[in-house]
């Protein structure tokens, strides 16, 4: 480890880094526009000059690595007097129009100015002006604000693989803009005004909305895919504001998918804010106790196997943990969170979990993809193997539908039969496997529903077993997750007693009328034409979709933002998610909405607080003691049957912006659905 | 003044013909495989020995860049020679691409053979589209004479590729030239890494002006002895000159190091427009330089060392000349607009800088500068000085501090208040 | 605002594709960006000395580099045009030199002559007149380049009679610089 000298005092530093990363790991602050942390130096704004022993001139300390015996200075006269020309240069064109701009309070610009004393250039000129960019519904453009920093074009080109942003033309007159008018086309475009240091690039859902000092932060997880994005969440009392990414070097590092950020206007938007009875053929709204006897009413009757429940997607693990015990108190076990219908073994647990965890993708040699897009389907996790992709020491494959994923890979083909051939060894991506160290496989949902998902299961468990996926320390076998409440449903059994039993069978009992009653919560996504006019449907959830339109009763619940709750991630991550704002009208937490008609019908749930419905969790499953993950035992049978159909595997997610009840009642989202999706221009 | 038989360029305005046969006649590739087989230590040592520095401006002994090229590095390497002549008052090598194309070529040889560089790319700013064309027949003509191509002499295999710019100044940077010519805007790189280790396609590079090619040839006949007595200390042998501006016979010349300026104006040149009396301003070598009055040029010798004790530099040996005439303030305008087009907008000094600059002599040019303006100005120039990637802001900031030096009371007449 | 660009309208002509893939091949196979400014200026040429959105996009796919690669290039040098030129470009240099020696005035004097109006293409569609950064010529000042091709030396006379020389059709891009100098006398005798 070298050793280096920051301003007289000695230091142990990391080989092969910067000394701007030396500084910060020291917490020795070095101001700075264009360097960032996770995207290539390239030294441009001058601003993190320091002096370096021996340099003839003031060395830029993003671009400068680091050496035994190094020395450097980073607060002195000319380093001060190096700030600050930049900083007054800078301001001969920026507007300062700082009132007007979004990110006033939070920018890195004005900050700095701040600290070294200036508020204004004395070089007296006009300013330069810059027209307006449109680079799509996402990103709000200011370019006269812009100091060229190329941070958002460096993002787009690394880290989200797409050649959409460029400085274009020189010297002075040079601005970033798109190719003619296209759109930012990346499933994280949000980033860039997160990354932008100035006011240049913004978030279009906040725009003029608050100045930063007045939000309310609340620093919680994602759940609009399952990945689990750390988030910080932005609100006034009233509603949230914005969704930030939050450090999180484990799961999404600090980037977040656009769908994550720009659903802050579907929170308030056809939301169930009263309980509803149908009456007539048409739903009232009601009072709780109102829908609760009428609930009670149409149960009394009933035997457990005429009972049912059906979770969907964004569920909190204790509702669904409640709702579970609630159907057992009822003698039922005709429930099930698997909604998509892929009849994953809740007993087998590595095998419906992305086992490597997200950021050993970083440490893969060789990645076969499987009947997956996951630029759709998890586009921060997809920028993880686009990083891996990068540092050029892995081998991408993917069997299914050819599609843009902004890194290359040898597109095997799209039937499933050529994972029987790689088993064999009659495809040479066998050898690929077979001779990398740390290989991993990543099975998307779509081929799972594509062919038969058990045979798919295990044949791609063979495959794992017999080319080195599994080992000590690895396991390569993954299962690429979409919802968020799936794993922590399978994590507390919200499923038949018998996991090949799935929601298709309660539905069929459902058309036959052998089953009765059924409770959804959150499911919006099945084929409800299955059910008959005598099922009594209790639907409970936040937004009103086809879920609550065929409800008999309807119980407001509340949006993940709007309540404590804990989610599983798709690497089996328990994660806790905090109340930001207050659930509105008369909805309530789900888990007491179910405690509370436990109590209706005389089984009282044995819990009267979310510590206690924890307790209780925590008994049934220990891995809610752990903030770590408990990776799971890889489990192979070598006489499982492996005989697929042969089919072509068609990916799951077709657009990517509207998947649920939340994205589809965004404007943004629909927006960028005309736009990227059906091609339609403004 | 420099003698006949000691010149370099012996057909500088191709007064005797260009082809290759001629270029022969007059004694390239008199006994290139003779040169060669005394092996490249040889060759670079005779290199250090001659005192060549660098003609691009930046004046680096050209022996010490190419001992630089490590010898046992397995990578490819390269020689890119840099032909994207546009300082503002500078034409030389474009007289050499004209003209003395095989001398060119020849130095070419030599230096790829010294650094074992099996490809050059000759990078030619796009405006020479009609000198490029002399120099593609001049390499054509070496190719079917076998000194191009596969084993030619038995001793080595290299190819000549001319690469045109497009117009951009700052591609005359060496590393901005490198990123031009691997398809990328000319934007300078950070160094370290240099080129030598980490130059075209991330391989040890040389980069050397075409002047200073074009040279190597004349110092291996001749000997590093004979070049190095020529010209004064610390400046050795010979170098074009281009006198520009208000003189009466303006042209390129190649004069020893450390002739007298007068002189050169005088006799080359035929004179100031006007006689010497009408003399103004001199700036000795390309628009970076800063300006000399003419009490300054009286007694001015065009070498390093007397340019740099006048307060100004040798550059490019490009002497613009301006007489009673001119309006100085338009000059240092026009300067800076130049390098205002010219500057690639990478870092914040020049691209910022370089516009306020501008916007600020924009002022005095409509009347509408202050006092507070011009000491805004001092106060820019002093404070960048030193700061960007590469050098083009240290040009702007020498030609701005140079005029302010000697003409400060031009703006103070100019200004309101 | 667009996601996709459509199918280019643009192709190398037979004898520009033979070129082009001369041009590639001077390159290390791996460094086909290093083709990039060469294919610009053999596009530019064939198009009649302008690109387009659909050449960059032609040449996007041709080299197989991303168009964003293409239009950063093509907007940095200053010899790609973006906009129609006349049939005879003419660049000024207004750099310092050419400047005391009074270009300003040949500059205005060719716009008057050739008609041509702030920075369009003359109306007869043969001239269009721009200035531009030193074009590194300074002994010879005042000069200017016509389609690429040098003149140097010039006055308003003889500015005046290379003008209508290409008003008259004469083909001034197959002359020898010493057939120009013998006409113009925009050559120096040494």
């Amino acid at each position: 480890m070298p050793k280096i000298i920051v301003n007289g005092k000695e230091y142990q530093v990391d080989e092969g880094i910067t000394l701007i990363q030396a500084c910060d790991s020291l917490g020795i602050q070095i101001p700075r526009f264009c360097y960032h942390e996770k995207l290539p130096s390239v030294g441009s704004c001058r601003m993190c000059a320091v002096e370096l022993k021996g340099a003839p001139k003031l060395v830029s300390s993003c671009t400068t690595s680091v050496f035994d015996g190094m020395e450097v200075v980073t607060e002195s006269d000319k380093v001060d007097q190096m700030r600050k020309t930049m900083l007054e240069i800078l301001l001969i064109n920026h507007p300062l129009d700082c009132p007007i701009c979004d990110k006033g309070g939070e920018c890195d610009l004005q900050d700095q100015t701040y600290a070294y004393g200036l508020d204004r250039s004395s070089i007296d000129v006009q300013k330069r002006s810059v027209e307006k960019k449109d680079f799509g519904p996402l990103i709000d453009s200011y370019m006269t604000r812009c100091i060229h920093c190329t941070r958002c074009v460096r993002f787009c080109t690394e880290i989200a693989g797409v050649e959409s942003l460029g400085a274009i033309g020189r010297g002075d007159e040079t601005e970033i803009n798109t190719y003619v008018g296209m759109a930012v086309t990346s499933e994280l475009s949000g980033n860039i005004a997160d990354v932008c240091p100035v006011g240049a690039l913004t978030n279009s859902n906040y725009a003029y909305k608050a100045r930063p000092w007045e939000l309310i932060s609340t620093e919680t997880i994602d759940i609009m895919d399952a990945l689990g994005s750390n988030i910080k969440v932005d609100s006034s009392p009233l509603a949230v504001l914005r969704i930030l990414p939050r450090l999180n070097e484990s799961i999404n590092e600090e980037w977040l998918a656009d769908k994550s950020r720009y659903i802050v206007d579907a929170l308030r938007v056809q939301r169930l804010d009263t309980p509803l009875i149908r009456e007539n053929g048409h739903l009232r709204s009601a009072t709780w106790e109102e829908a609760f006897e009428t609930i009670k009413n149409n149960l009394v009757n009933l035997k457990g196997e005429e009972i049912s429940a059906i979770a969907g997607n964004f569920n909190d693990v204790e509702t669904m943990f409640a709702l579970k015990e609630l159907m057992e108190s009822l003698g039922s076990s005709n429930i099930d969170c698997r909604i998509q219908n892929i009849l994953f073994n809740n007993k087998d647990t590595s095998s419906y979990l992305f086992n490597s965890q997200i950021a050993s993708i970083d440490d893969s040699d060789a990645i076969l993809i499987i009947g997956s897009n996951p630029r759709k389907e998890a586009p921060v996790l997809n920028a993880r193997i686009r990083k891996a992709y990068l540092s050029g020491n892995v081998k991408i494959a993917l069997v299914g539908e050819k599609e843009d994923l902004t890194y290359n890979y040898d597109h095997l083909g799209e039937n499933s039969n050529i994972l029987q051939d790689i088993l064999n060894e009659k495809h040479n991506f066998a050898q690929v496997l077979k001779s990398a160290k740390k290989p991993m496989l990543i099975l998307g949902l779509g081929a799972l529903l594509s062919d038969n998902a058990e045979m798919l299961i295990n044949l791609c468990k063979a495959i794992a077993n017999k080319f080195g996926l599994i080992l000590d320390d690895w396991n390569g076998f993954n299962v690429l997750q979409t919802s968020s409440s799936l794993v922590g449903g399978l994590e507390i059994g919200f499923v038949p007693k018998d996991y090949k039993v799935g929601v298709h069978h309660i539905l069929e009992d459902i058309s036959v009328n052998k089953i009765k009653f059924t409770w959804l919560l959150n499911a919006d996504e099945l084929n409800f034409n299955k059910f008959q006019k005598n099922t009594f449907v209790v639907y409970q959830g936040h937004h009103g979709d086809a879920g609550a339109s065929i409800a008999n009763v309807v119980l407001p619940g509340c949006l993940w933002l709007e309540k404590d709750g804990t989610y599983v991630n798709m690497e089996r991550r328990v994660q806790k998610s905090y109340k930001c704002v207050s659930p509105i009208g008369q909805s309530k937490e789900d888990w007491k909405i179910i405690r509370k008609f436990s109590e209706v019908i005389d089984k009282a749930l044995p819990y009267n607080n979310l510590e206690e419905l924890r307790e209780k969790m925590s008994q049934y499953n220990t891995i809610f003691n752990n903030i770590n993950i408990e990776p799971a035992k890889f489990s192979y049978d070598s006489k499982a049957d492996t005989n697929i159909i042969g089919k072509s595997l068609l990916n799951i997610i077709k657009n990517y912006y509207i998947t649920d009840v939340i994205s589809k009642n965004s404007l943004k989202m629909n927006e960028c659905t005309k736009l990227f999706v059906n091609n339609k221009s403004k | 003044m420099l003698a006949e038989e000691n010149k370099v360029f012996n057909n500088l305005y191709g007064q005797n013909g260009v082809t290759l046969d001629i270029a022969k006649k007059l004694g390239s590739f008199a006994d290139l495989k003779g040169i060669l087989e005394k092996g490249s230590d040889f060759i670079i040592n005779e290199m250090k020995a001659s005192n060549l520095k660098g003609r691009g401006g930046a004046a680096f002994s050209v022996g010490m860049k190419w001992s630089f090229i490590s010898k046992d590095d397995p990578r490819d390497r390269y020689l890119v020679i840099n032909g994207d002549e546009g300082e503002p008052g500078t034409c030389k090598d474009r007289e050499l691409l004209r003209h003395e194309p095989y001398k060119l070529i020849e130095g070419i040889i030599i230096a790829s053979y010294a650094i074992k560089a099996k490809a050059c790319y000759v990078y030619i700013r796009g405006e020479f589209a009609e000198e490029a064309k002399v120099l593609q027949k001049a390499i054509d003509e070496c190719y079917q004479d076998k000194l191009l191509g596969t084993n030619c002499l038995g001793l080595y295999d290299l190819d000549v590729y001319i690469h045109l710019g497009a117009g951009a100044y700052i591609c005359g940077e060496e590393t901005a030239l490198l990123e031009s010519l691997e398809g990328r805007k000319g934007f300078p790189r950070l160094k370290p890494p240099f080129p030598a280790n980490c130059g075209l396609y991330s391989s040890p590079t040389v980069i050397n002006n075409v002047e200073t090619i074009a040279t190597v040839p004349a110092i291996l006949y001749r000997g590093a002895k004979w070049y190095s007595s020529i010209g004064v200390e610390n400046s050795a042998g010979t170098k074009l000159f281009c006198i520009s501006g208000h003189v009466n016979n303006p042209c390129v010349v190649e004069e020893e190091m450390g002739v007298s300026l007068k002189d050169m104006i005088e006799t080359h040149a035929r004179g100031v427009i006007g006689g010497w009396d009408n003399l103004l301003a001199v700036i000795p070598g390309g628009a970076s330089t800063p300006i000399l009055p003419k009490n300054f040029c009286d007694r001015l010798n065009m070498d390093f060392d007397s340019l740099k004790g006048a307060g100004s530099a040798l550059g490019t040996g490009a002497i613009m000349v301006f007489n009673k005439n001119t309006n100085l303030l338009k000059v240092i305008h026009n300067i800076v607009h130049f390098y205002y087009d010219e500057s690639c907008g990478q870092c914040t000094p020049c691209r910022e800088g370089s516009g306020g600059a501008l916007k600020l002599l924009n002022k005095f040019m409509n009347n509408q500068g202050t006092a507070k303006d011009i000491d805004a100005l001092d106060n820019l120039v002093g404070r960048t000085l030193g700061t960007s990637i590469c050098g083009l802001n240290d040009a702007t900031v020498f030609a701005v501090k140079g005029f302010l030096k000697h003409y400060k009371d031009l703006l103070l007449e100019k200004s309101i208040n | 605002m667009k996601v996709n660009i459509g199918e280019p309208s643009f192709s190398f002509t037979l004898n520009n594709d033979k070129l082009a893939k001369e041009i590639i091949s001077k390159y290390p196979e791996t460094q086909r960006f290093s083709a990039i400014m060469p294919l610009l200026t053999l596009a530019q040429k064939q198009n009649g000395g302008h690109l387009n959105d659909p050449i960059i996009q032609y040449l996007s796919t041709y080299l197989n580099v991303s168009v964003m690669s293409f239009y950063e290039v093509a907007k940095f040098y200053t010899m790609y045009k973006f906009k129609p030129v006349g049939k005879y470009h003419i660049s000024f240099c207004k750099s310092v030199v050419c400047m005391v020696l009074d270009a300003d005035d040949l500059y205005d004097h060719c716009k008057k002559i050739t008609g041509v109006m702030g920075n369009e293409v003359s109306s007869d569609g043969l001239f269009s007149v721009q200035q531009v950064e030193c074009l590194g010529a300074c002994v010879n000042a005042p000069v200017m380049t016509v389609n690429n091709i040098s003149y140097e030396n010039l006055t308003k006379i003889s500015l005046s009679k290379i003008i209508d020389d290409m008003k008259k059709g004469l083909n001034m891009g197959s002359m020898s610089i010493v057939q120009r100098s013998a006409i113009y006398h925009v050559f120096k005798q040494h």
